[in-house]
């Protein structure tokens, strides 16, 4: 009998203890869920702060009529070859945009 | 530029859209009777002003005025248009096999006939409407009969190309004296068309998939063409997937003035080769099974004036088709913004202008300084919203909602939500990465506006000799 009392004593307390273990487990769940979307609307607000700032498009218009400028003042083979120099600097403002928007998608959760 | 060609304030999209409508021939005839206009982009309208049919020789045009905007908002008709176009319909083989595929495709395109070529035509003696003849004239008996009956008369036409280029000029002689710039557009047959009246007109030209026909000019036109004097002047944006706008067999030399290809020709070249394997008989066959299988199946399409096959940015300049942001510069064999592949309205570099470039250009830099020292210092803004996040947190855990929750807990949860960790150990929501990359590209942007900037200084302090310091620039 002492022996059948001290069992069920151990069961209750293991029962006790599970609930509390599947509590806390609910309540980080929802931390975390919690957590994330707080993140993820602060990390949104950044992206939103930021992206004027590193906007070219006022960048690209500017050069562009620099870069037709430029080309347009030679002919012949001097004009092939600097439409190659002009190419490759207009490709490189291209990747700085491309790498900028990357930079900002890359603010996120995991 | 050719007698200083005036180049009009009217987007490629404005000139794709009119050439779409130039097709459709019920609906100009509507538009041409109630006087209302067609809307290109915004705020760009455009009122029928003639509509000129040939059904003897295929020609199938309209010539367009921009309207302008009155006081109370509204769109009408300018007695004073700041831009007319002349937009010519192209090949329609449905309805017009004989005198465009035949006649003028083949016959003026690929043999090379002059379209100034006059043919014979009969006609009612007292016909008003001379666009529909009882036919060409040969010289068979049933025609001479009907001839000296004295009821028929003869009259001639030039071909569609011909009559295209007379009305350009009609129209050109009509707006003479005003500030109205007339300009051509047309897409396959009609850009040939658009593109053969603006060089004899002198006046500024966009086609669309439009085939060569630099040989049909003069000798004395043709050397001006060579010469690169219409470049800046007339602009054809070719598929060059396309057999008609970028060569029926071997790729075109060139068109009459700019060639802009929508993507990098490279793949196109590299199927434009296989086609040319094996005897002539193997090119010839392959050649047609292309030609029939996109231009006439449109499978894939390749030639029409639709967005499969040309797009536009938001300024309504041609796009690339696959998404990049450059175009094809044929005759400069160079990928390039569109707005510098067609080098209208570019101001030639003198000494003051290198000067002001220059400038434009270290002020450019100073504006990518800035934007790189807000990418380095990004980090401050992420720390601290993440430092608000882990605060606020903390005081949510231990009671109410989380009370079996600990500040460890808040911390373990950030780590799992992070991205990665800086040396302390802090987690960061940012890709390292990409901001290391972005800081690089940045500074690389930087150098090489600098290299630009360096030499437009250098010009504009000694401009005689910008063609020796523009060959030790580029190390040529």
């Amino acid at each position: 009998m002492e022996n059948f009392n001290k069992l069920a004593s151990l069961n209750n307390l293991n029962g006790d203890q599970e609930d509390t273990l599947f509590i806390r487990r609910n309540q980080l769940q929802m931390l975390k869920t919690g957590m994330r979307v707080t993140a993820a609307t602060k990390l949104e607000g950044i992206k939103t702060t930021l992206r004027p700032k590193f906007k070219v498009d006022d960048i690209q218009k500017e050069m562009n009529s620099v870069y037709s400028s430029l080309l347009y003042s030679f002919e012949g083979k001097a004009q092939q070859a600097l439409a190659q120099r002009i190419s490759q600097s207009a490709q490189q403002l291209i990747s700085t945009e491309k790498d900028g928007e990357s930079f900002l998608n890359g603010f996120k959760t995991r | 530029m050719t007698n200083n060609i005036k180049v009009p304030n009217v987007s490629d999209k404005t000139y794709f859209i009119l050439n779409r409508e130039a097709y459709d021939r019920e609906r100009l005839d509507d538009l041409m009777k109630s006087g209302k206009p067609i809307q290109t982009e915004k705020n760009s309208y455009w009122y029928v002003e003639k509509i000129k049919r040939d059904n003897d020789t295929g020609l199938d045009a309209v010539v367009v005025s921009q309207g302008k905007k009155t006081k109370d908002g509204k769109w009408v008709k300018s007695d004073n248009p700041e831009n007319v176009v002349v937009a010519f319909a192209g090949t329609d083989p449905k309805s017009q096999f004989f005198q465009d595929v035949i006649d003028a495709d083949g016959g003026n395109v690929v043999m090379g006939i002059d379209p100034k070529k006059k043919e014979h035509y009969i006609v009612e003696k007292d016909a008003k409407d001379t666009s529909k003849t009882l036919g060409k004239y040969n010289g068979t008996p049933t025609q001479d009969s009907m001839l000296s009956t004295g009821n028929y008369k003869l009259i001639t036409k030039t071909s569609q190309i011909g009559q295209a280029d007379d009305l350009v000029r009609e129209v050109k002689q009509k707006y003479k004296g005003t500030s109205t710039v007339i300009s051509t557009t047309g897409h396959s047959l009609g850009g040939a068309e658009a593109e053969y009246s603006a060089v004899n007109n002198n006046i500024y030209a966009v086609a669309f998939n439009s085939p060569s026909i630099v040989k049909l000019h003069s000798e004395e036109q043709q050397k001006k063409i060579n010469n690169g004097e219409y470049d800046r002047s007339i602009k054809s944006i070719i598929n060059p997937d396309d057999m008609v706008g970028a060569g029926w067999w071997n790729e075109y030399d060139r068109h009459n003035g700019t060639t802009i290809y929508t993507k990098d020709p490279e793949l196109s070249n590299a199927v434009r080769e296989a086609r040319m394997q094996g005897d002539v008989f193997q090119q010839i066959g392959q050649n047609a099974g292309y030609f029939f299988q996109t231009a006439i199946l449109g499978m894939p399409d390749t030639h029409w004036v639709g967005s499969n096959n040309f797009t536009f940015d938001k300024n309504g300049n041609v796009q690339n088709i696959e998404g990049d942001e450059l175009v094809y510069d044929k005759n400069l064999k160079a990928m390039l913004p569109p707005e510098v592949a067609s080098g209208s309205g570019a101001i030639k570099v003198t000494p003051e202008v290198a000067k002001q470039l220059a400038q434009k250009v270290n002020a450019i830099i100073d504006d990518l300084r800035t934007m790189k020292r807000e990418a380095e210092n990004a980090y401050q803004e992420h720390d601290a919203e993440i430092n608000d996040l882990k605060h606020d947190t903390y005081r949510q855990v231990g009671h109410g909602l989380y009370d079996k929750l600990t500040l460890e807990d808040v911390n373990n949860t950030l780590k799992n939500l992070a991205q990665s960790f800086d040396k302390k150990g802090n987690p960061l929501f940012y890709d390292v990465h990409a901001e290391k990359a972005y800081i690089a590209s940045l500074k690389d942007t930087i150098s090489d506006l600098e290299d630009i900037s360096g030499y437009l200084a250098q010009i504009a302090k000694d401009f005689k000799s910008k063609d020796k310091m523009l060959a030790n620039w580029l190390k040529l």
